[in-house]
């Protein structure tokens, strides 16, 4: 007997619902009057379904048929109150508790749905509909042994039919993210071959979407696939939906649009296809139709907290302050560079993401020979958050910054909390993919165009110098590279701790390989051979003549040879550098430096913030040698060091030694790192004016006024004096009565006062 | 309107203002409150020495209360208000700063003294018995933001270390607030003097920076809460950059300081008019008076022995 509440909730379905979409229970649902709805949905009758699933809703069906039928009718709130009545009424029943999980899955609450899942599993251990489910889920969070259950669920004959169709079709999903082509493909025929044993002809659905997305990724045509599924359900969305994404993990974005685009014209209810065409138009600037389809999706499926944090992001992007370079396009049709900033950081970071980001475009289009054919956008993030969501949908991911074709999305200075990250270089890195994906037409694979990038920040880059972190090289005293052919694993599906960062060093040094064993120009060779959108085996054959055994070979001994002595003699490494940091802070001088020598002695290239050079620098200071302190910090720096008050104490110390050109230079490369430091633009600017460089000067001293500083009346002046120096006589005048405002009796801006006006007199 | 029209204008403004801009005696206290613990007795030690030094440089020595940890009592608070109250005229104003340790129960203030400690009642109860247009109390403590809501109403410039009482953690603004009183980056119009207001923003400025640099959660929001209008934290001068005037001064000198003050009070009657005036006329009428200024500091600083810059 169904309580009143619940007999109102329905009532008020049966007027407004209609139906939603839902994953296919691949055999979980068992009653007869129920699965006839779902031939009808998944036939793509949705019309019929919709008049079966209302029929369900009385009291000659059980609570568990009409928590299905309101679900399929689209209203999930009641869907759980239903189920939670049914699962009362039936306390035993583990069927009711793995359908109620899968509600729960549907509505984003993963530990909810395990919950369930659990539940039916206490209740039923060899559930293999609660075991696939509570798998696929645990997958999701990056356990590797559910991968062993699910495999465990696809090779077992006595599970249902469904069960291992499904397991299987997971199974494949994993293989071609991971570029296991022809392992996705076995997978694929066992999935069909299954379904085969079965009159349920829905089975082959996601097995046709599957094979669609194997196209896909193997760089064919997937329409065959896509056909025979929408034979079966000409409504189905996933058909187009499932190869968008694999066209999306590819950088493919015209034909990701364009297939997203087409899952919602089959089945406009595909909310999960809208997000994904919202995301990817905003990868293309196209925040317009973005909005459009965000919106739309939100419409459908308020539960998806990425909905909620795009339809913000979206909000806070049109605020967003956009400079296009050169403003006043007249030879070209289009700016070259287009910057989007933070209205409060636009001031401040524009006139070095402009001058550097113009840099790398002028760079890469001569070494790589190619001329960008749109404005390559820029778009830099004050808050880390809003940058994940613009790149990933949620946050809590540690990029730094993202490339998707013409758009770069990054964390600016102040996303990032500590003095470690360098701003500029990332922008040079992204800028870099901007040319790896558009010369290639986006057929290239994930690790090239990492490689790319890496080793252009070594080479062109703002930091010059070849960097590979403490942790690669710790990782790479037990763990392997990878084969160059399955290297885009390690971005994808990695399998320890630090494996992406050791793809992203190891794609790296393959690019300095190949620059060292056969030139740069076959680098280049390289990228124009995957434009032609073969895979990487093809791609080393024909441009370097080699198998890519042959290649990985090679690579082996270049490292060995360049790097296996650090390998090998980290440890030792590690130990001297910690007994130089214990001396120090002793304050025993003599000790720190030798120690601290030692290090450096194996390990010459090694800057980071924790640098034996630092502690080598501290120590002569503790000695008071000057001299020998600096000479240490310009050599930390030469080599690519950036720790901002050690290079701040250099440049002062360059600048009192009158070595001004190369204290401009230290204090120039800290603006990659912290920009907003009000400190650093004055003694540049001061030394730059001093030096008889005006103009550059004036951006230092308008870039403080930006920063707010407590002094107006001091910035004010040096802006005055720049301008003066400049020749711009009545704009000087004019700062100069603004500092005199906030400071009349401020004699150096008095005195400018009296030569302006002496000036104007002459 | 022809510029001799407009400067002339200025100056007779400037003549109804004057007696409007006049501060006559300014009566000090500086309390200093139990440390609890040395390190804090230090700091709170250092700020009441480096705060009563730049006040002994500003303020007639009668008029200068200083109260160190021994002295600061209840009883003494109270007999300062009283000799103010019978010995002030309401020209006067009074300054009150407070450096030590505060706590505050959802309702009372209490500023940490020996013997009975100093509660907002109090000083709520003592301001209010006085007579003079300007009252300013600066306090350093933790939870000294309480003040601004239990205090609001009383005509008082308040100027707390924290934003609100529930902010309970030791502030490190007394210690900035002390130093930018000998630092002249915090004498922002240049004239030599640290003003209220510039010390104020100085420190304010220095505890978020400080923050920032370490890293953590800031603790502390120095607030300025000025319900009199009257800008009293911009006008009262804490600290002397250049030390303390000299009394004698030739005829010639005298002659010149005056004139400077005067356009210097022209400078903040021009002010004053600027939303009327157009940017054009307002720049014509302060280059005057910058070029008049220019030339009477220039025959200051002959007489004073220097070269003119």
């Amino acid at each position: 007997m169904l309580n009143k509440p619940i007999l109102g909730l329905l009532v008020t379905v049966l007027f407004f619902a209609d139906v939603q979409a839902r994953e296919y229970h691949y055999g979980a649902i068992e009653d007869t009057n129920l699965l006839q709805c779902e031939k009808l949905y998944w036939s793509g009758e949705t019309s019929g379904a919709e008049t079966c699933y209302k029929s369900l809703l009385n009291s000659n069906h059980s609570l568990a048929v009409q928590a299905e039928a309101v679900w399929a009718l689209g209203d999930r709130q009641s869907a759980n109150s239903v189920f939670q009545n049914a699962a009362k009424v039936e306390p035993s029943n583990a069927a009711i508790l793995v359908r109620w999980g899968a509600l729960y899955a549907d509505t984003y609450q993963s530990q909810e749905a395990l919950n369930l899942y659990t539940e039916a599993l206490a209740l039923e251990p060899e559930n293999s509909y609660a075991k696939l489910a509570a798998a696929e889920i645990l997958l999701a969070s990056g356990e590797k042994q559910a991968v062993e259950q699910i495999e465990q669920l696809a090779d077992d004959g006595s599970v249902p039919i469904g069960v291992r169709v499904k397991a299987t079709i997971v199974l494949a999903n994993i293989a071609l993210k991971r570029d296991e082509i022809e392992r996705a493909g076995g997978l694929l025929d066992s999935a069909e071959n299954f379904s085969s044993d079965s009159s349920d002809d829905t089975l082959l659905l996601g097995v046709y979407a599957m094979r669609a997305g194997k196209a896909v990724r193997n760089r064919q045509n997937p329409e065959e696939w896509i056909e025979r599924a929408l034979q079966i359900n000409p409504a189905y969305g996933d058909a187009y939906a499932i190869p968008a994404y694999f066209y999306m993990i590819t950088f493919r974005y015209d034909e990701t649009g364009e297939y997203y685009q087409r899952a919602v014209d089959v089945q406009d209810d595909h909310w999960e296809a809208h997000l994904s065409l919202a995301a990817n138009h905003l990868r293309q600037n196209r925040s317009t139709l973005a909005r459009e389809h965000y919106e739309l999706a939100y419409a459908g499926d308020p539960f998806n907290p990425e909905l909620v944090n795009s339809l913000r992001l979206l909000d806070y992007y049109d605020t967003f302050s956009v400079i296009n370079y050169p403003e006043n396009a007249e030879e070209r049709l289009l700016p070259q560079l287009s910057l989007r900033l933070d209205t409060e950081e636009r001031d401040v970071l524009s006139p070095y993401a402009s001058r550097l980001a113009l840099k790398a475009i002028e760079t890469f289009s001569q070494r790589y020979e190619f001329d960008l054919k749109q404005t390559a956008a820029v778009e830099i993030y004050p808050n880390h958050d809003d940058f994940i969501v613009r790149a990933l949908g949620m946050p809590g991911t540690a990029l730094l910054g993202v490339a998707f074709g013409y758009v770069v999305a990054m964390d600016s200075p102040n996303a990032q909390a500590g003095e470690d990250y360098h701003w500029g270089t990332t922008l040079w890195h992204e800028v870099a993919h901007i040319f790896t994906l558009e010369a290639s037409k986006h057929n290239i694979p994930r690790w090239f165009s990492e490689g790319v990038s890496v080793f252009e920040e070594w080479n062109t880059g703002p930091l010059n110098a070849v960097r590979i972190p403490l942790h690669v090289l710790k990782s790479l005293q037990t763990q392997e590279f990878l084969p160059i052919a399955e290297l885009d694993r390690g971005f994808v599906q990695p399998e320890y701790q630090n494996q992406v960062i050791v793809s992203y060093m190891q794609a790296g040094l393959i690019c300095e390989f190949v620059r060292r064993e056969f030139g740069f120009d076959k680098l280049v060779d390289m990228l124009n051979t995957y434009a032609a959108g073969v895979n990487t085996t093809e791609v080393v054959a024909q441009a370097l003549s080699l198998t890519v055994e042959e290649f990985d070979a090679q690579f082996a001994k270049y490292f060995e040879q360049e790097y296996g002595a650090q390998v090998e003699q980290l440890d030792e490494w590690n130990a001297a550098r910690e007994v130089a940091a214990e001396a120090l802070a002793k304050m025993a001088w003599d000790d720190a430096l030798e120690s601290a020598q030692q290090a450096i002695d194996m390990m010459p290239g090694y800057v980071e913030i924790d640098s034996p050079y630092l502690v080598k620098a501290e120590a002569q200071s503790g000695k008071e040698d000057v001299s020998a302190q600096m000479a240490t910090l310009e050599t930390f720096w030469r080599s690519g060091g950036y720790q901002v008050s050690a290079l701040f104490e250099l440049a002062t110390y360059l600048n009192e030694q009158q070595r001004f050109d190369e204290a401009i230079e230290v204090l120039q490369s800290q603006l990659l790192v912290t920009p907003f430091d009000l400190e650093l633009h004055f003694l540049l600017g001061d030394i730059l004016l001093q030096q008889s460089r005006a103009d550059e000067a004036l951006i230092e001293y308008q870039v403080a006024l930006a920063l707010d500083p407590l002094d107006k009346a001091a910035t004010y002046y040096r802006i005055a004096n720049a301008l003066y120096h400049t020749g711009d006589i009545e704009q000087s005048r004019s700062s100069t009565l603004t500092a005199l405002d906030l400071a009349p009796h401020y004699r150096p801006a008095q005195n400018l006062l009296k030569s302006i006006l002496s000036y104007k007199v002459e | 309107m022809s510029w001799r029209w407009l400067r002339f204008f200025v100056i007779g403004f400037t003549f109804l203002l004057t007696p409007l801009m006049v501060v006559a005696e300014t009566h000090a206290l500086l309390i200093q409150g139990l440390g609890g613990e040395a390190w804090y007795q230090r700091q709170f030690d250092e700020q009441v020495e480096l705060i009563g030094e730049s006040l002994k440089g500003v303020i007639d020595e009668a008029h200068l209360t200083i109260l160190d940890v021994s002295a600061a009592r209840r009883e003494a608070v109270v007999e300062w208000f009283d000799t103010v109250a019978t010995g002030s005229v309401e020209t006067d104003s009074v300054l009150i700063i407070m450096v030590g340790h505060g706590t505050f129960d959802g309702q009372e203030y209490k500023f940490n003294i020996s013997g009975p400690d100093l509660t907002s009642g109090d000083i709520r109860e003592n301001l209010d018995r006085l007579a003079v247009q300007g009252k300013v109390l600066l306090n350093t403590s933790s939870s000294s933001g309480a003040l601004l809501e239990l205090l609001s109403g009383e005509s008082t410039t308040l100027l707390t270390a924290t934003k609100n009482g529930n902010e309970r953690n030791a502030t490190r603004f007394g210690r900035f607030f002390a130093r930018a009183l000998g630092d002249t980056g915090a004498d922002l119009d240049k004239n030599q003097k640290i003003s209220l207001q510039e010390a104020f923003d100085h420190a304010e400025r220095a505890t978020s920076d400080f923050y920032d640099e370490e890293g953590l959660l800031a603790t502390e929001h120095a607030q300025l809460s000025d319900s009199s209008g009257a800008q009293l934290a911009a006008r009262m001068t804490l600290a002397n950059l250049g030390g303390a005037e000299s009394l004698q001064h030739s005829p010639e000198l005298t002659q010149l300081i005056e004139e400077r003050d005067q356009i210097d009070r022209e400078v903040e009657s021009l002010r004053l008019q600027r939303i009327g005036m157009s940017d054009e006329d307002y720049q014509f009428v302060f280059q005057s008076l910058m070029l008049e200024l220019i030339s009477v500091q220039d025959e200051i600083e002959l007489l004073e022995g220097g070269d003119v810059e």
